[in-house]
């Protein structure tokens, strides 16, 4: 055949020709490439099995993207294909040697061997990882923008079979909106026959149907609770939440297990039918059919309609003999043994059902249909199951197909390369049951999922005495039933979800870096982080601190219900005047902190941590609800803006832009006032996160901009610049300040984080006192404490040592330019009753503090 | 053409007992009921001092805050406004004149269905994703066009 370069696809450097409708299977395979593959750990040669998608062998690199399923795959020009298994190559690796070391790689391999001395599996596992993969993924760029969209169709129906056409019809002619959707294109597996008129007559009026969209190359991967259908299209990723499903995926060929059933040249019958029918292409010119059902010989037909020489026989098939490939059979007939020569045999030995979808839908509305739920219906008979399903009439429960005879040798999975003799070594090592035997073989936990090979794991299994367990019974299956790329898996990855404040804008402006905090995007500096750091410390800044979680709380039991919930005192807060609050779990461990802020007429203003906001409202509501107490809660995080004024000159710079007195006396320390900032009517707090003079302007949301601009403008002489989280965290820690959930563990209690002044314990209850009790009972092990380092102090995480025994870790870490010292926070346990006071990390000595390292006695906030 | 716009008049959240709210939001053009205490009234902002004052007579505790800030609502209009809401989101979509709470693009929000368009709330954090989500999810269908 006459062809160009325009035509072809590229096979390992060959040109090999492409016609119209070929799999890249088909276009290998008529050009004479026969090995596809290596098996998994004996690099047994696998050529074309069972051309359906169902079967490991074909499974090749197309394009850079490893594990593609040849058969399964349009061939198009240009295409690059090559084998990935194999050293030097598929046809000629030298690795194939394993597979007469049999002994050397008994089953449980991993478990067993390269145990002693300790350093062997280190140095080992690289080279076996890539001796027994698959591939490698050689693509650096970004992930692309892959979509996840909804789709709320009435019925999804899964394959575009007879089956499942007829059922899509049923429901559309009933009034229902239809997704159908099938891993290639309605009846293109099929050869020519009966069944393909047929298919190719009803997808004609499911394509003509308004009722019916039709997903083609869109395989069905998973079906989740909900019903929720996941479908792996080209482009898009389908997330279809139908009223009910309908699963009509057909049937499978099954599987034969005997000596040498893995050659190239053995097939499932239905793909060597589809090779020759649909592609033209003849999987071998003598070829022995096996089996004895109508459908054997209407693949005999159509292979010898295709010019091949074709015996059929039934029998038991006793071995497949050849080289490189498949050269005999023989087969046994009563007492007799038969070899008949043959290039290709084709097993026809029944139908599975292709049930991986309908076994993840226990208790869901899906039915199914066709040759899903009874393999080897007639024509006559899918279409009308898959009617009565299409109009919702229930189906009787369909009996679970009969196991087939125990395999007594041969390759049982294809994928892990587990033959009967490893399945007989799992069981006479004391493996009992499906699932363990399946854990320590690996069988059928391949990339085909056990769809070759499950049922004849648990025929083996249930054809021993002393079996345990539900070897009968189905076994689970779980998605994706089809190989996804990591790529389609990633599909919706850009829908990740950030939270802006009002003032994003003009953080960009700034040319700030932003960073992820929790939900949050903020500013992690604005282009030099010392610089930023020494704003505060020695002249002004601001920070965005709009995240923190903002709430009022109103009702008749407002004051009842905070009392109860803070382990502070809170009642006796005056207009005007706010405390720090922890918030305690029900076991006394801190879950958040912020403040409690008296407004009068019972309403309270609180804040929580920037993370802790939403969780917060749900922690405020629940208790609520338990107390039974009458009280609104008003999430403002996202309607009020904050910015915090901080540093030695900040009250200079308020007093340019308020008319108000703003002296220490007219608003000191720890108090909150009303007062207009630039105009902007400002809930104004005077605290010190930083260890500086500081005021946080809560203030509505819409006038964020106006605020920050004016504020910015006003202190340009007095050199203002606004700090980010890199400069915060620093400051922070020179105070001394926890930050929830990076210096606390999942345990802290205020007692472990030296905050036992947070907690009124004599107060008659709050969330957590019982827990502080009971905690309270017990000497503390472990406690969090300050630690300085003469020199830089190691890196977050970094253990520290007492004495040279290992007592705890870094939770926070920097070197403090205002002290010139390193500072952190770290959790330490008790060394012989006590906790050390002398550590050591990295080699850095450090001393424990037992005050913060930056002003400690608090005289600049309250300057 | 699925096509977004803010909707004008900010909001106004309530926060009191139940029958209160019921009594508040009778005769209200955009009354979302989220919660039996919690009713946001879209559209409301100006009318907040009179609100407040209302509710004040309904229900002695209860609260009502100016939330503009805290809500954006996206009205979406255009003949592939339904398939473009289907495709971002797994709740159903209530019938005309009805009113849904769920995810959209992801995000919390907060759906009323209405003769000639949709309106999406989500926290103003959050609803410059939508405003980007929308055309990207339906690009397919037409160019949608914030503005």
């Amino acid at each position: 055949m006459l062809f160009t370069l325009n035509d072809a696809l590229d096979f390992e450097g060959q040109q090999i020709p492409v016609e119209p409708g070929d799999s890249v299977a088909s276009a290998l395979y008529r050009a004479g490439v026969r090995v596809f593959s290596r098996s998994f750990k004996y690099h047994r040669r696998r050529g074309l099995y069972c051309l359906t998608g169902d079967c490991p062998n074909c499974m090749v690199n197309v394009d850079g993207d490893p594990c593609v399923r040849a058969c399964v795959t349009a061939a198009a020009p240009g295409q690059r294909v090559h084998r990935e298994t194999g050293w030097p190559s598929a046809d000629r690796d030298a690795l194939g040697v394993l597979d007469r070391m049999h002994r050397l790689l008994p089953v449980g391999f991993y478990y067993k061997t390269l145990l002693r001395p300790r350093w062997a599996w280190p140095r080992a596992e690289p080279m076996v990882r890539r001796v027994a993969g698959r591939g490698t993924i050689t693509r650096l760029e970004p992930p692309a923008n892959r979509e996840a969209r909804n789709a709320h169709p009435d019925v999804v129906v899964i394959g575009g079979g007879v089956a499942g056409l007829s059922a899509a019809l049923a429901a559309a002619e009933a009034g229902r909106t239809v997704l159908l959707c099938d891993e290639g294109r309605p009846g293109e597996k099929v050869a020519p026959g009966p069944d393909r008129e047929r298919i190719d007559e009803l997808a004609a009026q499911a394509a003509a149907s308004e009722q019916i969209t039709v997903l083609e190359q869109s395989p069905a991967i998973g079906i989740y609770e909900g019903p929720l259908v996941v479908i792996n299209a080209p482009d898009v990723l389908h997330l279809a939440h139908p009223e009910s499903v309908i699963v009509a995926t057909g049937a499978v060929d099954e599987h034969g297990v005997f000596p040498g059933n893995d050659l190239p040249g053995v097939w499932l019958a239905r793909g060597a039918a589809r090779l020759a029918g649909v592609h033209g292409v003849l999987p071998g010119r003598r070829i022995v059919v096996a089996g004895g059902s109508s459908e054997a010989e209407r693949h005999a037909g159509t292979l010898r309609a295709a010019g091949a020489d074709v015996t059929v026989v039934e029998g038991r098939i006793v071995e497949a003999r050849g080289g490189r490939e498949l050269q005999r059979v023989v087969i046994e007939r009563g007492a007799a043994r038969e070899e008949i020569d043959c290039d290709a045999l084709v097993l026809a030995l029944g139908l599975v059902a292709r049930d991986g979808l309908a076994l993840q839908a226990a208790g869901l509305p899906v039915a199914t249909v066709g040759d899903a739920a009874t393999p080897g219906l007639s024509l006559a008979e899918a279409e009308a199951q898959g009617r009565r399903a299409g109009r919702g009439e229930p189906e009787a429960q369909r009996a679970e197909a009969d196991l087939p005879a125990a395999p007594r040798d041969g390759i049982v999975c294809l994928c892990e390369d587990v033959g009967v003799d490893e399945l007989d070594q799992a069981w006479q090592e004391g493996f009992r049951s499906t699932e363990i035997v399946k854990r320590y073989t690996t069988a059928t936990m391949g990339p085909c999922q056990g769809a070759m090979c499950h049922r004849h794991v648990r025929a083996f299994i249930a054809s021993r005495p002393g079996a345990t367990g539900p070897a009968h019974g189905p076994m689970t299956a779980r998605p994706p039933t089809r190989g996804i790329t990591l790529m389609e898996a990633a599909a919706g990855v850009r829908d990740e979800v950030h939270q802006h404040t009002a003032l994003h804008e003009r953080h960009l402006a700034l040319n700030a870096t932003m960073e992820p905090a929790g939900a949050w995007r903020r500013p992690k500096h604005y282009g030099d982080a010392l610089a930023e750091y020494w704003a505060v410390r020695k002249g002004v800044s601001v920070m965005d601190v709009g995240t923190l979680g903002k709430f009022i709380v109103a009702g008749p039991d407002a004051t009842a219900f905070l009392e109860r919930l803070y382990p502070c005192r809170v009642s006796d807060l005056e207009p005007g005047r706010f405390r720090y609050a922890v918030l305690l779990g029900e076991h006394g461990f801190v879950i958040d902190d912020g403040i409690v802020c008296a407004l009068g007429d019972g309403r309270w203003y609180v804040t929580f941590t920037s993370s802790g906001a939403a969780a917060m409202e749900a922690t405020l509501k629940d208790w609520a609800e338990t107390f039974g107490h009458e009280v609104h809660i008003a999430d403002l995080t996202a309607a009020w803006g904050a910015i915090n004024v901080a540093g030695p000159r900040s009250r200079e710079l308020l007093q340019r832009l308020s008319s108000e007195p703003l002296g220490n006396e007219a608003f000191p320390y720890l108090r909150r006032r009303e007062l207009t900032v630039a105009g902007v009517p400002c809930s104004a707090i005077r605290l010190g996160f930083v260890g500086e003079l500081s005021y946080e302007l809560h203030h509505p949301g819409d006038r964020s901009a106006e605020l920050w601009d004016a504020l910015l403008e006003a202190g340009r002489d007095l050199d203002i610049r606004p700090h980010g989280l890199d400069a915060l965290r620093l400051l922070r820690l020179e105070k001394g300040h926890i930050i929830i959930g990076q210096d606390t563990d999942f345990d802290a209690t205020p007692a472990k984080l030296n905050m036992s002044w947070a907690v009124r314990q004599e107060k008659p209850w709050f969330v957590g006192k019982r827990g502080l009790e009971r905690a309270a009972a017990h000497e503390a092990q472990r406690k969090l404490v300050a630690v300085s380092f003469a020199s830089a102090a190691p890196p977050e995480g970094a253990p520290l040592r007492a004495g040279g025994r290992l007592v705890g870790q870094l939770t926070s870490s920097a070197w403090s330019p205002a002290l010139e010292c390193g500072v952190a926070l770290g959790w330490v346990e008790r060394v012989d009753g006590a906790f050390p006071n002398n550590l050591e990390s990295e080699g850095v000595q450090g001393s424990v503090v037992e005050h913060a390292f930056y002003d400690p006695e608090g005289e600049r906030l309250r300057a | 053409m699925p096509e977004l716009e803010l909707f004008p008049g900010g909001a106004v959240g309530c926060f009191a007992r139940p029958s209160a709210l019921d009594a508040l939001a009778e005769g209200a053009d955009v009354p979302l009921r989220v919660a039996p205490t919690e009713l946001l009234l879209l559209g409301a902002r100006s009318a907040l001092a009179e609100l407040a004052q209302r509710l004040a007579s309904l229900d002695p505790h209860g609260l009502a805050l100016d939330l503009s800030s805290a809500h954006a609502t996206w009205i979406v209009r255009g003949d592939d406004r339904l398939e473009a809401f289907a495709r971002l989101s797994a709740i159903p979509l209530p019938a005309q004149g009805g009113f849904a709470q769920g995810l959209v693009a992801h995000v919390p929000a907060k759906v009323v269905v209405r003769e000639d368009d949709l309106l999406i709330t989500v926290s103003s954090v959050v609803s410059h994703h939508l405003r980007d989500r929308l055309p990207a999810v339906c690009g397919d269908l037409a160019e949608a066009v914030a503005r």
